[in-house]
């Protein structure tokens, strides 16, 4: 039992039972707080998995940007109580539940496929792996195309955003 | 030393519950907030696929979902606003004027 | 005159020794703790020191300092009744202990209705991230104590300033639920305001450092610092330094510091970093004057902390400002001498204590200029708020990561960089002389603009202005008097 075993039980079941709580609140913004405590426990796995740079993005973007624009548009629009969540079973839930439980079932068969430990890195390979500079460097170099691509779709993004707020629909 | 395997069962099981989450709940934001725990669950993939073949190409796919799901989130609460603005609900079974 | 020299004295020399003798002690603390305990544990040492000694115990004097400060400028004594023992304590230490008495001793209230479990998490919220701020910036060199290398810092990241925006990010977590949670409009109102001004700033605050993180091509703080001689900003654009080839006694020069290669950056840095601390003129959250603001519904010490969260912001924004903009703990000129002298060389201890002392006195410069801004400039509304992030920053920044850009492609020594940096100093600072009866606009230029709309209200001496700076300000100074006769005039002749 070494840290890295007990951090990592410790973030996943804590993750899941927010995330489970993301699920089972009735108001939204017990869901969307839930969903940052997910988005926090996710990031410390990301951390287990030598991905660093990626865990402190998710916390600059998910949990700093995105839950801040989810809990904004929660206080504007004044949602208090899950309004008109109708809490009787019907045929779509119990038929949502059930595929959700089914491909679990499915990925989790898959999943057990993947043997072995992560595989073993030299000391100056560990030391550069998941770091800004490596990530920046492979970014700016193989990825280049696609991250101009992505700043497009951002920039469409903003756009679309602005359209849909001033238009009435 | 944790096998990868325990890594990508925790990303399929929040992947799922996102999707649970999606099939179920009726408030156009909850169900919103699950698609980003779903994507969130994609990322964990990546990066412990990333992590067990030692190839940060995993990292550069969750960079680029995060991106996606900014720019998602930017149109998507838009979108709510508007809804909210013109319907007074966000309840995913009344909002149905496309149906027919 | 007593009191000139008490205030004298203190900014001269008790502060300064005070920091040195602190900084001392905490370099000889980790030196001693490596020893005893294992290498690298002086790191628990610089987060007792750094963040609960200095941080904490700087924004609670701020608390006072901003009471004292803002009487100077309305004209009034300020705090001064608050005595100890029954004996009458100078500069109203005396007020800073009862403050903490009263906000600890206070009713804990609760509004009916509110969500207890958010409303008692918004305080911690708003300042555990504040707090966590400063554990990425440097306040002192690496040295040799008792044989073991201690660094002034809490951690080094290789993402440094991301994290730096990631906690700040999170701040508004706290403010924005404390306003739901009150159960209150006036609250939910603040908080709104908060999210919606904090998302909108974190973009320009991004946005003003990328040319910085280009010039010193990294992004972590103790790099930007410069450890070795010749890096970062420790080192000289133009100077006698070895670099040079020439080595002599005293070594000068134009240090490569932050505010001289973009100080565009350090404006719009210094704006959105305002705005991120929420202080007028950037209240809008809080709104005295209209809504009061977010933390209307709390009292006592969960107020306290909302409180002190602002402050402490202060003080982490204003060692930020240090590290990236002015040198961090580096002296302008004369470090290089300073480090080869015989006495540093054989006490490093004494070395620490002198640039700790120079990183703190820079820090509390800062600090000042804060409170300074936070008692001058008028508030915004909040479309203006909004207007001057997204219209005027967020422009302003992407022009200056394109011209950082290429002038550092163009020339990597930064000196062409430098020499652009100079000449927006040199024009900002033409501009504020030649804006006649105007308090010195913010370093764009459409601060020209409010100045000649102002003209036309002043007296006619100053309306044959020629431009030149030294008949502006003589006209200022005749000015005064006409001024004062009439009453709407008076705010304009505090400003000077």
């Amino acid at each position: 039992m070494n840290a890295e075993v007990v951090l990592f039980y410790a973030f996943a079941v804590l993750a899941l039972l927010s995330a489970g709580m993301v699920i089972a609140s009735r108001s939204p913004i017990n869901s969307a707080l839930s969903l940052v405590a997910t988005f926090f426990f996710l990031a410390g796995t990301y951390v287990l998995l030598l991905a660093h740079t990626i865990a402190v993005l998710q916390v600059l973007v998910y949990a700093g940007a995105i839950m801040v624009l989810f809990l904004f548009v929660i206080m504007l629009l004044n949602l208090t109580e899950t309004e008109g969540e109708r809490a009787k079973v019907t045929f779509g839930r119990v038929a949502g539940a059930l595929a959700a439980v089914s491909l679990f079932a499915l990925l989790a068969l898959v999943v057990m496929g993947v043997k072995g430990a992560p595989t073993a890195m030299a000391t100056a390979e560990l030391a550069r792996f998941g770091t800004l500079a490596a990530l920046g460097q492979t970014l700016y170099t193989e990825w280049l195309l696609p991250f101009e691509a992505v700043s497009l779709l951002l920039l469409v993004a903003i756009v679309g955003a602005v359209v849909v707020a001033k238009a009435r629909i | 030393m944790v096998p990868t395997s325990n890594y990508l069962l925790l990303a399929a099981a929040l992947f799922c519950m996102g999707m649970l989450g999606v099939l179920v709940r009726r408030n156009a934001l909850v169900v919103f907030m699950c698609v980003e725990l779903m994507l969130n669950a994609s990322n964990l993939t990546f990066l412990a696929f990333a992590r067990h073949r030692g190839d940060m190409t995993g990292h550069i796919s969750a960079f680029f979902v995060i991106a996606v799901a900014a720019a998602e989130a930017a149109i998507g609460l838009a979108i709510v606003i508007a809804v909210f603005r013109s319907r007074g609900t966000l309840n995913v079974d009344d909002i149905r004027t496309m149906r027919h | 005159m007593s009191r000139t020299v008490f205030i004298l004295v203190s900014i001269f020399l008790v502060i300064p020794a005070l920091l040195a003798g602190v900084m001392m002690g905490a370099y000889a603390l980790g030196g001693w703790l490596d020893g005893v305990w294992f290498p690298g544990a002086h790191r628990l040492t610089n987060i007792l020191v750094l963040m609960l000694v200095f941080v904490m115990v700087l924004a609670s004097l701020l608390t006072l300092a901003e009471r004292k400060w803002s009487a100077l400028m309305q004209n009034r004594i300020g705090p001064n009744r608050a005595d100890l023992f029954g004996r009458p304590v100078p500069a109203g230490i005396g007020h800073f202990i009862a403050d903490a008495l009263k906000m600890l001793t206070k009713e804990d209230f609760r509004p009916a209705k509110a969500n207890t479990f958010l409303y008692n998490l918004g305080p911690l919220l708003a300042f555990a991230p504040v707090f966590a701020l400063f554990a990425v910036v440097p306040a002192g060199p690496t040295l040799e104590v008792f044989g073991k290398t201690v660094d002034m810092v809490v951690a080094t990241p290789d993402f440094g300033l991301l994290f730096i925006f990631a906690i700040a990010s999170l701040a508004v977590y706290g403010t924005s639920l404390a306003g739901w949670s009150s159960n209150n409009k006036f609250a939910l109102l603040g908080g709104v305001r908060a999210a919606s001004q904090m998302i909108s700033y974190e973009v320009a605050l991004g946005l003003s450092l990328v040319g910085l993180m280009m010039a010193f091509s990294t992004v972590q703080l103790p790099a930007f610092v410069g450890e070795a001689l010749g890096t970062g900003q420790f080192r000289y654009l133009w100077g006698n330094d070895a670099a040079m080839g020439l080595r002599p006694g005293f070594d000068v020069g134009l240090p490569a510091w932050g505010i001289f290669l973009q100080p565009v950056a350090f404006v719009l840095f210094f704006a959105a970093a305002f705005a991120e601390t929420k202080r007028a003129p950037f209240d809008m959250p809080e709104g005295e004057s209209e809504i009061i603001g977010y933390f209307v519904e709390y009292s006592g010490m969960k107020f306290g902390m909302f409180m002190l969260s602002e402050f402490m912001e202060i003080v982490i924004l204003s060692g930020v400002m240090v590290v990236l903009f002015f040198g961090g703990y580096h002296l302008p000129i004369g470090e290089e001498w300073l480090r080869g002298t015989e006495l540093m060389r054989s006490y490093p201890l004494l070395l620490g204590a002198v640039l700790g002392m120079v990183f703190w006195l820079k820090v509390l410069t800062l600090c000042y200029l804060q409170l300074v801004v936070r008692w001058t400039f008028p508030r915004f509304r909040y479309d203006q708020v909004q207007k001057l992030g997204w219209k005027m920053l967020l422009p302003v920044g992407l022009v200056n990561v394109f011209v950082t850009g290429a002038l550092v492609l163009w020339d990597p020594s930064l000196r062409l960089l430098a020499l652009s940096g100079l000449l927006v100093i040199a024009v900002v600072l033409a501009l504020t002389m030649a804006a006649p009866g105007e308090a010195p606009a913010e370093a764009h230029g459409e601060g020209h603009g409010h100045a000649h709309g102002d003209t036309t209200a002043l007296p006619p001496s100053h309306a044959h202005a020629t431009g030149h700076a030294q008949v502006h300000a003589l006209n200022a100074h005749t000015a005064v008097p006409q001024k004062l006769e009439t009453p709407e005039r008076t705010p304009v002749a505090a400003s000077h």
